[in-house]
């Protein structure tokens, strides 16, 4: 089971690569969200700003109103935002749960595979 | 702020108008049609509100496998846990499938409407169905979408519109109702209830909108008010149009509206060859009106002149647009998923950096789409009714679906007996039985007159059987090999498999 402390350091670390993936900004340049990140085997809850593509904030804690609620085990968003995981193949099998229009989804997931193409 | 709420989420009428407008397709009013001439009189109605009820027990299963898995994945998920993702990915294929037969059918009925309609002829139907398609293509892949308010008012005034005309038709026919309590004999009955089943095709795909509801209790209501609005939109729609339009070819068979269509029907063996057009009965009439494709054109036509005509035409490009942007957009999405899963080639995930928009996956589903298409209008060049073939193979599938569904329902019941359902089918395993039972028995009547249905179903379920037994495994062990060989980026990472301390 990952600690809070550990997400944060991988929210730390997906933060910096988004931030710098130019192709990732110009196409989230119009992409202004609020993401709860929610480990459902553990108290560890995080909150994702993101404004015109760019992440601006990463807390602990649930803040504000989400558009966006991704909920799964704690290793899971850990290996996730390290980029060690496909987040496709364990939405697919049910293991990471969203709660966001289908547009997010699918955008959530185009964030990973252009930071760490296959 | 309690965990779990979404800033922006979707309403009940926003998931009646998308379940209703996904199943309210221009091919709806042909389907239709064909339905009313396999039952007597004017009891189409029974037809309707039996394939209406079934729908409703199958958005029940729906509506409990949603609140268990509430994702976009829906379909695949629901099997995989309950089966196997062998089977998850042979039925998710096979749902494709429906969603391109429909495509097939509908952009046939619709080059129609706009070829017939607008009276540029020049145009062949093919340029005007094929147009239609790049133009869906185009909006997708730069990722417009009609959503949210705009949506409603669309589907809204589409249902209005649609009603409103048929009850004026109703109230304005020639004659009273024509035996509407006897549907005719029970072969004919029960082929008739499996084209109605057609006609409520995609009410299920509110499913995907689980993501972006709170209470998943909303699904389920918003599939019963769904499948009650079609009920009450078709049925009227069937009445005014037979009600107005079969005293008219009883009264003038010889108008060059009327004159063809009754060729057609004797051409084809729905009436006698010696018919005597002057004496035709009420059913006769029905037959002759039954041949045209686009029978909603020429009931607007005959109701309101020119002016009918531009109606319907509007109507018939809300329902394709509000059927078209909701299911291609939602099955590109899926497809893409696919392919970011390894199930499908990796070129499918391909991302649009300027729209955001999984364009691979929108061209390949495009060009399938028009693929399917051309094969109707080629087929139509030989058999102008052969695009019905495309309604009743999209039927079966969904009939087939829907049996998936109800025993996904049943299994999932015990092997995942402690799963949270918020929303549970009363009754126990009964309405998942009967759904099982009755679509498979839909199913069997299908194929019965329709053999051709059940060989090109066997072929495409055989090739996704192979694709997924044979294929998607060694894609994904290439995939695998290829992760595999990159060091993990998390610090102090453990191998795969190995326990975290949990």
């Amino acid at each position: 089971m990952a600690t809070q402390q550990e997400i944060s350091e991988a929210l730390a670390d997906f933060r910096n690569q988004c931030n710098e993936n130019v192709r990732l900004r110009k196409m989230q340049r119009d992409w202004t969200k609020v993401l709860h990140l929610i480990a459902e085997d553990n108290d560890s809850r995080h909150t994702m700003t993101v404004v015109a593509g760019e992440t601006t904030k990463v807390e602990e804690g649930l803040i504000g109103m989400p558009d966006i609620i991704v909920t799964t085990r704690s290793e899971t968003l850990c290996d996730m935002f390290w980029g060690d995981l496909n987040p496709a193949q364990k939405y697919l099998s049910g293991e990471l749960k969203l709660k966001a229009s289908q547009e997010d989804v699918m955008r959530l997931d185009a964030i990973n595979l252009i930071i760490w193409p296959d | 702020m309690a965990e779990g709420q979404l800033a922006k989420v979707i309403k009940l009428r926003t998931v009646v108008s998308t379940g209703a407008g996904m199943a309210l397709a221009t091919v709806s009013y042909s389907a239709s049609m064909e339905l009313a001439t396999l039952v007597l009189g004017d009891s189409a109605w029974i037809a309707i509100l039996v394939s209406g009820l079934l729908c409703m027990l199958a958005g029940a299963c729906f509506a409990e496998l949603s609140g268990m898995y509430p994702t976009a994945a829906g379909i695949k998920l629901f099997v995989q846990h309950a089966f196997n993702e062998k089977v998850a990915m042979l039925f998710a294929s096979l749902y494709i499938m429906v969603a391109l037969s429909v495509v097939g059918a509908e952009t046939f009925v619709l080059a129609r409407v706009l070829h017939d309609g607008t009276g540029l002829t020049a145009i062949p139907p093919w340029a005007w169905g094929l147009a239609f398609l790049a133009l869906t293509l185009a909006l997708n892949v730069v990722g417009i979408r009609i959503a949210g308010t705009f949506q409603d008012i669309l589907a809204y005034s589409m249902f209005a519109a649609l009603i409103a005309v048929s009850i004026y038709a109703i109230a304005h026919a020639p004659g009273h109702f024509q035996a509407p309590l006897t549907p005719g004999p029970p072969a004919s009955f029960a082929k008739a209830v499996a084209v109605g089943v057609f006609l409520y095709i995609g009410f299920e795909w509110v499913t995907p909108l689980a993501e972006e509801v709170t209470d998943q209790k909303l699904i389920w209501r918003g599939i019963f008010w769904t499948i009650w609005l079609l009920f009450l939109t078709y049925a009227l729609f069937n009445a005014g149009l037979t009600m107005t339009m079969a005293p008219a070819i009883q009264a003038h068979p010889g108008d060059p509206m009327f004159a063809p269509l009754i060729d057609a029907a004797i051409d084809k063996g729905a009436l006698p060859a010696g018919l005597d057009r002057a004496a035709m009965t009420y059913d006769q009439a029905k037959q002759a009106f039954g041949t045209s494709v686009v029978p909603h054109v020429l009931f607007y036509k005959y109701m309101f002149g020119g002016a009918g005509i531009v109606l319907i035409i509007a109507l018939s490009l809300m329902a394709s647009v509000t059927s078209f942007n909701a299911g291609t957009i939602t099955a590109s999405r899926f497809m893409y998923a696919l392919a970011r899963d390894g199930s499908l080639p990796k070129i499918f995930s391909r991302i649009s950096i300027r729209f955001a928009t999984p364009y691979m996956a929108i061209i390949a589903l495009s060009l399938m789409c028009m693929l399917v298409s051309i094969i109707v209008f080629v087929s139509a060049q030989y058999d102008p009714e052969s695009y019905e073939l495309f309604i009743f193979l999209g039927a079966f599938i969904e009939c087939l679906i829907y049996a998936v569904m109800a025993c996904a329902v049943i299994s999932l019941r015990r092997r995942q007996a402690d799963h949270a359902r918020p929303y549970r089918v009363p009754g126990g395993d009964v309405i998942p039985l009967i759904v099982a039972i009755f679509f498979g028995f839909l199913m069997v009547t299908i194929v019965i007159d329709k053999p051709l249905v059940g060989a090109v179903v066997a072929v495409a379920a055989g090739l996704a059987a192979y694709y997924g037994w044979r294929v998607v495994p060694a894609m994904r062990a290439k995939a695998r090999a290829a992760r595999s060989a990159r060091a993990p980026r998390r610090p102090g990472r453990r191998p795969e498999g190995e326990s975290s301390g949990e």
